[in-house]
């Protein structure tokens, strides 16, 4: 499993070239392992390469030059097709790059191809992308989490060092904790939007899925940056996430590297419906992280019972609105049943449109609807801010919060999630949605939040990883990232690989 | 709450999809069930809570009205279902 630093070795010590790796890479995508795979384009990665070659020959030494990646196909990419999983977009081409493949671009990293996610990044197991299943890599009946599901499946395979990912209610953070990777959802507008097929528009943020904390961080110092494109681009000044990551935390020894950081656990992200795999390696996370110095405290989010339907309410409503886009007109899928232009729009969004996506516009057109606005939408805004304060609350008495980042591994694909205790799994609401309850806060508040390898439950002789969430206050990307990187500096959950058991 | 038949055929007509008579019972049933659920919103006390439309509230920013030109209208109009002079070309709208 080569990291970003490893590979960086090969490249510019000669023991490997650019074209080389890429060609490696591509051969291995070209049979589309584990349906991880929408889009290649072999000319494109290879003119890259070539290009990115000749700068390393003439001694350019940039820490991602030459490094693969691979981009969420709801990341638009210019010369290559971007399909947001669904059939609507099948064959659209956009005419620019995201921002995000741009600075990564610009950065030297050289895009090998795009990542299969749930249609336009609704669902937390991938099974919505309109192409086909995607499988987990460390146990192929699971699902890989999602929508990010494919960047983090590709990255578990080991095939790329890196993708980049879209998270909205938790979908960089949970396919990263299914898959046992790591992945960061940053502070809600470090990362341009610029190029990001909108799903939820004051919810949605791009970010990197690795190997490592460390490897994450090495990414977002390119990914991040104020973009006028982008009119809720944080007009901050540029930080470097990478560079002091091994030092300890505020000057604390390097045998207690995390002395003074307090660490918050949320007494509801412990609560019924949380596997007890899950929470037996969490928790002994969290003993890793006593040792390390860190000041381990209970607190409390009462609110988070009402985070998720929170979140199902604001997310639908803003999505119902962004893909009123999608009409038939001037890109995408436009049906041949259309003798006017009204049935245009109605053909050409019920052909190209996938169930989820139906269901996710019709939940958003009533709560935004005529006698329904104030019960529903106004309502859930207001949850929204209740959810933010209970998240301010906690961090005035400490740095950082900690809990599972997702209540139960990867379920099987022709299952659904089975959320323990938890009456509410009887209501009919797809349990899916329900699984989202530790992710949407920090979504909800715009927060940094981490999700990093912590364990292993076993189902019938295979292990599907756990992941452990670090949520931050804004902006403190960097306390984050230090964290998870003095975890993964004194564990080895995120070095194992599929095919590396440990 | 619980979704009358006529509801959902308005809601699918605001949203332009049109939906099979078996779709329509099953998304009745369906939207039941998450509309039901996410009543318990109902339950928080939002009482002098404002709403929150964006993280850290932030207030969208404008930019000048500047002419750009970035896109060229051929790789604009490569994606256009069906196009003729630099126009994309709609049903009649207009009889």
């Amino acid at each position: 499993m080569l990291t970003i630093s490893d590979i960086k070795a090969l490249l510019q010590q000669r023991k490997l070239s650019a074209v080389e790796l890429v060609e490696d890479i591509l051969s291995k995508l070209e049979e589309n392992p584990y349906g991880a795979t929408l889009c290649l384009n072999k000319d494109s990665s290879l003119a890259e390469a070539k290009k990115v070659q000749k700068l390393i020959d003439c001694g350019e030494e940039r820490i991602l030059l030459g490094v693969p990646i691979m981009h969420k196909d709801v990341l638009v990419t210019k010369n290559w097709n971007t399909t947001a999983g669904s059939k609507i977009l099948k064959n659209y081409k956009s005419p620019f790059d995201a921002e995000v493949v741009k600075k990564l671009s610009e950065n030297g990293m050289i895009c090998v191809g795009k990542t299969s996610c749930d249609e336009f990044a609704m669902g937390s197991a991938n099974q919505n992308c309109a192409y086909g299943k995607c499988f987990n890599p460390w146990d192929l009946r699971a699902i890989p989490g999602g929508s990010s599901g494919g960047s983090a499946a590709i990255v578990a395979s080991g095939i790329v060092p890196a993708a980049t990912g879209t998270d909205t209610g938790g979908s960089i953070r949970q396919p990263a904790s299914m898959c046992g990777v790591t992945g960061i959802k940053p502070t809600y507008g470090r990362v341009s939007r610029w190029g990001l097929i909108a799903y939820a528009s004051s919810l949605d943020q791009a970010g990197p899925i690795a190997r490592s904390a460390q490897d994450c961080a090495l990414l977002l110092d390119a990914m991040v940056g104020f973009d006028k494109k982008d009119s809720t681009s944080l007009d901050i000044p540029k930080e470097n996430f990478s560079n002091d990551l091994d030092s300890p935390y505020e000057g604390s020894s390097t045998s207690k590297p995390l002395n003074g950081l307090r660490i918050g656990v949320p007494e509801e992200y412990f609560a019924e419906g949380l596997d007890n795999s899950v929470a037996i390696s969490v928790k002994r996370g969290i003993k890793t992280l006593e040792s390390l110095g860190a000041n381990i405290k209970k607190i409390s989010l009462p609110t988070t019972k009402f985070a998720v339907a929170a979140y199902y309410v604001i997310a639908p409503a803003e999505a119902s609105s962004n893909l009123s886009r999608f009409d038939g007109v001037r890109f995408g899928h436009r049906s041949n049943l259309t003798s006017d232009l009204n049935e245009l729009y109605i053909n050409s969004r019920t052909e190209g449109f996938g169930n989820e996506v139906k269901r996710r516009i019709l939940v958003g057109t009533f709560v935004l609807s005529h006698g329904y606005y104030d019960a529903y939408y106004m309502q859930a805004l207001k949850v929204r801010r209740l959810v933010t304060q209970d998240f301010e609350h906690a961090f005035k008495s400490c740095d950082l919060i900690i809990g599972p980042t997702s209540p139960t591994v990867a379920w099987n694909h022709d299952q659904s999630p089975t959320l323990l205790r938890d009456e509410r799994s009887n209501t009919g609401v797809p349990s899916e949605y329900l699984a989202d309850i530790y992710t949407v806060g920090a979504s909800l508040g715009g927060y940094p939040a981490i999700s990093i390898p912590c364990g292993f439950s076993e189902i019938e002789n295979k292990r599907r990883p756990i992941g452990l969430q670090l949520i931050g206050p804004k902006l403190q990307e960097k306390i984050v990232l230090k964290c998870a990187h003095m975890f993964q500096k004194n564990t080895d959950w995120h070095t194992l690989s599929p095919y590396k058991q440990g | 709450m619980k979704f009358q038949l006529e509801q959902i055929k308005k809601l699918a007509q605001l949203s332009k999809l049109s939906l099979e008579s078996d779709e329509e019972l099953s998304l009745m049933s369906e939207l039941s069930s998450v509309v039901t659920w996410v009543d318990i919103l109902k339950t928080a006390n939002t009482k002098n809570t404002e709403p929150m439309f964006h993280p850290g509230d932030l207030t969208l920013r404008l930019r000048k009205d500047n002419f750009s030109n970035d896109n060229s209208i051929r790789e604009i109009l490569v994606n256009a279902p069906q196009q003729s002079n630099n126009f994309f070309i709609v049903p009649r709208v207009i009889d």
